[in-house]
């Protein structure tokens, strides 16, 4: 017969273990997940505040419930039917097991998807169920999340903010508005933002519209010099010729990044970018799983790394991916332009990581969008953002979103 | 032009999707013992012509994603194939691309060919480059699939007799993770015990008692060993004159494979867990496999599974498709595998078309003398039971309509 876990102890261990360690074993005794829910959010919200475009909600809840009366939470976006559609899938296996069982549960679930190409809905639900565990992990233990990942290897967290004009600062369009935009940042103390100069109507750039992009470059360069760093992102739209021709308007600029100038499927493809231009490329927030990353470390066909937490696999697998990054002295800049769970979380996993570059941020979501959502919204002091102190990921949810209709909550699983 | 030209053209002329439907069947439904699990995505267009396609299990994550995909789809031609697929394909892939999502870009995929093909009065095998095969050879996958309730490991010589006895000269077995050995389940996939590596054999070396040479067999692994495990399962079947070793590790580390495929002379073959022209690729560059597999209602479609092949080619490596989901799947692998320069074997599961595809398709396909035929009706040329429909055993379901 199996000794229990009280039994061991009571056993082997009651004559050498202190008695505050004893009631610390008790209380990490044993937890079961009792519920699983999904919360969506009403079409219509309007949260305002000048976005240029985007208003409501794009993401969605997992929460976990558990016979200890703890409560995990994580989040995925942005098709939130597919994403709901996966957990109704996952959730029966779900219920019933210790939530803290991060990474088996994790293994399971990613050889399950495996059998037909992992990732899409799967793996993104697969990420907000891994964050929702290491929410409750953090509560059951007492400790911000941050504490859990390595602790608190910086006290904050360097931002840029990613301007576009759909998550636009009080309406103001890049291009038009390129100085106001910039001066509105460093009036702010952040001194660095991430902008999409480039666009065609397929994957060949014309020397026209590469132009009119540098451009903007240019008279960020010429009215504030080196204040600003300046990142490029070009949604995977190119073909290799047009990314190197990017790669070599930028080379005067010093570029903090250049990212996703082709799609992420060909490591080679990559390599050779990389390899031809001293502009840093970033990649990519569109991989999940130490998997994929793995191939682009080797191959030298990356010099950034990207993810987005609710994405990749979910904060345990982001931490191994940066672990691993480390060891190529590849950095990390977490990808955030999510929802308000996103952010706390990316900001507990920058504060611990060793390898960390800038993490993203938005104005109007940080001001705007997310406090709808979430109490304790960090900003940026001086450019720079710190984890809450409370445990687990620490959001204190609205809990009027509840009881206004805002939430919409489907019970998925239980036991 | 001539006057029959015109009129063809004209026949394929503008055309738009005016409606998405997705087909589930009832979750009770049983046909020897067994439920059906896939999933038809039904895309109807103005001209009335109506086009299926399939992936599968039938999960509500694939009712969701079609949900989120079907309003790029409304009024859209669904003879551009190729821009609607990478119109979507760009969609999906601001998100790590895969899964649900993906297996719904396939199953539209197919559902355009069928689309096509109607329109254009073709089958499909027609439009992917016409018949470079008379005829497929197939092996039967045993799995979860007992024949007449004999299983691989309780009845192996006599399973081999009755598929002999049809004409079907390969079988594919799961000596490591099924059976009274099940080493997978001892260890997880971490380690195989040299007694392990022993009697996991007897049903490769019953076969071969009984059978002789005349029975080709191929392993499948279910991609949950580490590298030394594989290596060691792979040492161990050298002296079976063994058709291909199939998954042994998940393929998301191509170079652990290329290892693999250096120390081995039995023909590796992988996977369909990978999906799309760019993952395959990696796999060849890495000479990391000697056989290709895929699923067409996984792989990015029918239209993807084309190009793979094609490229597979290039590289003398030849294409055996995966095929133990549902009948569409069926239909859509010997279209695409009848226009193979360089086709393999091809996968068939004697309890699905003998009882599963039967209770859903008047006209399904069956291997005689060990070879299937693809089926001369314009698209995937399916006929479905309309039976099935009626009974309730399957429901249409509305997704999205101009």
């Amino acid at each position: 017969m199996q000794p229990s876990r009280r039994s061991f102890l009571g056993q082997a261990g009651a004559a050498m273990l202190p008695a505050s360690l004893l009631a610390a074993a008790e209380q990490a005794g044993p937890m079961k997940i009792t519920r699983v829910d999904a919360v969506t959010f009403r079409k219509d919200i309007h949260v305002g505040g000048g976005s240029g475009g985007s208003d409501g909600a794009e993401f969605c809840w997992v929460r976990l419930h558990t016979d200890t009366g703890l409560i995990g939470t994580g989040e995925t976006y942005p098709f939130h039917q597919g994403e709901i559609g996966a957990l109704k899938d996952y959730a029966p296996t779900l219920a019933g097991k210790d939530p803290r069982d991060i990474d088996g549960i994790w293994r399971a679930f990613y050889h399950r998807m495996s059998m037909r190409n992992a990732g899409g809905a799967d793996m993104r639900i697969l990420s907000a169920i891994n964050m929702a565990q290491l929410d409750i992990l953090g509560q059951a233990s007492g400790l911000p999340l941050y504490r859990l990942l390595g602790g608190k290897t910086r006290p904050r967290v360097r931002v840029y903010n990613t301007t576009t004009d759909y998550w636009a600062i009080n309406e103001m369009k890049m291009g038009p508005d390129t100085m106001r935009n910039v001066q509105f940042l460093l009036d702010r103390g952040i001194t660095a933002m991430k902008i999409y100069p480039f666009s065609a109507p397929d994957h060949y750039l014309s020397n026209e519209a590469l132009d009119r992009g540098t451009q903007w470059i240019r008279e960020i360069r010429d009215k504030v010099g080196m204040k600003m760093d300046i990142a490029v992102d070009c949604w995977g739209r190119f073909d290799l010729p047009s990314a190197q021709r990017i790669a070599k308007a930028l080379e005067p600029y010093n570029i903090l990044y250049l990212e996703d100038a082709m799609l992420m499927n060909n490591v080679k493809a990559y390599a050779i970018l990389a390899g031809e231009t001293s502009v840093p490329i970033c990649m990519s927030e569109t991989f999940a799983t130490r998997y994929e990353y793995r191939d682009f470390f080797e191959s030298k066909a990356c010099d950034v790394i990207m993810y987005d937490l609710t994405w990749c696999g979910g904060p345990s697998e982001a931490k191994k991916i940066s672990d691993m990054a480390d060891t190529y002295f590849i950095p990390t800049s977490p990808h955030t332009c999510g929802g308000p769970l996103l952010y706390l979380c990316s900001i507990h996993m920058c504060t611990a990581i060793s390898n960390f570059l800038i993490m993203e941020s938005n104005y109007w979501k940080y001001t705007h969008q997310y406090p709808y959502f979430v109490n304790n919204v960090p900003k940026p002091v001086d450019g720079r953002v710190s984890a809450p102190e409370a445990p687990g990921i620490g959001a204190e949810i609205k809990p009027e979103l509840f009881r206004s209709g805002d939430a919409i909550v489907e019970t998925v699983a239980k036991v | 032009m001539t006057p029959q030209a015109r009129a063809a053209a004209a026949a394929v002329g503008p055309m738009k999707i005016t409606k998405v439907e997705a087909v589930r069947f009832r979750t009770d439904l049983r046909i020897q013992g067994l439920a059906p699990n896939w999933f038809w995505v039904r895309l109807t267009t103005d001209q009335g012509i109506v086009g299926h396609g399939e992936s599968y299990p039938g999960t509500e994550a694939h009712r969701g994603a079609l949900k989120e995909i079907a309003p790029l789809l409304l009024g859209k031609d669904p003879t551009r194939i190729d821009r609607l697929w990478q119109d979507i394909f760009y969609r999906i892939s601001y998100q790590p691309w895969g899964g649900a999502d993906f297996r719904m870009l396939t199953a539209i995929n197919i559902a355009q060919w069928d689309i096509l093909g109607k329109a254009s009065g073709l089958p499909v095998y027609k439009l992917l480059g016409g018949k470079a095969q008379e005829k497929l050879l197939v092996y039967n996958t045993m799995n979860g699939w007992p024949i007449n309730g004999m299983r691989e490991h309780t009845h192996p010589e006599q399973l081999a007799e009755f598929l002999l006895k049809r004409g079907i000269t390969a079988i594919k077995i799961y000596p490591y993770d099924r059976g009274p050995i099940n080493a997978l389940a001892r260890h997880g996939g971490t380690f195989i015990s040299q007694a392990e590596l022993k009697q996991s054999l007897d049903p490769v070396q019953r076969i071969r008692k009984a059978a002789g040479d005349d029975m080709e067999i191929a392993l499948d692994l279910s991609s949950r060993w580490n590298l030394p495990c594989s290596m060691q399962i792979a040492r161990s079947l050298e002296p079976y004159g063994i058709m291909f070793f199939e998954d042994p590790m998940l393929p998301d580390n191509l170079s652990a494979y290329a290892s693999l495929a250096r120390e081995t002379s039995i023909p590796i073959c992988i996977s369909e867990r990978l999906a799309s022209r760019f993952r395959f690729r990696e796999m060849f560059e890495q000479h990391a496999v000697d056989v290709v597999m895929y699923d067409v209602t996984w792989c990015g479609g029918i239209s993807e599974a084309k190009k793979i092949s094609d490229m597979a080619d290039t590289y003398k490596i030849p294409s055996s498709p995966h095929t133990g989901g549902g009948p569409i799947l069926w239909f859509s692998s010997i279209h695409t595998a009848t226009a193979l320069t360089n086709f393999y074997i091809m996968e068939s599961v004697y309890h699905l078309y003998n009882d599963m595809y039967p209770h859903f398709i008047e006209n399904v396909p069956v291997p005689v003398n060990g070879y299937v035929t693809a089926p001369e009706a314009p698209g995937l040329g399916v006929e479905l039971r309309q039976e099935a429909l009626r009974s309730g055993d399957a429901v249409i379901e509305p997704i999205a309509a101009l």
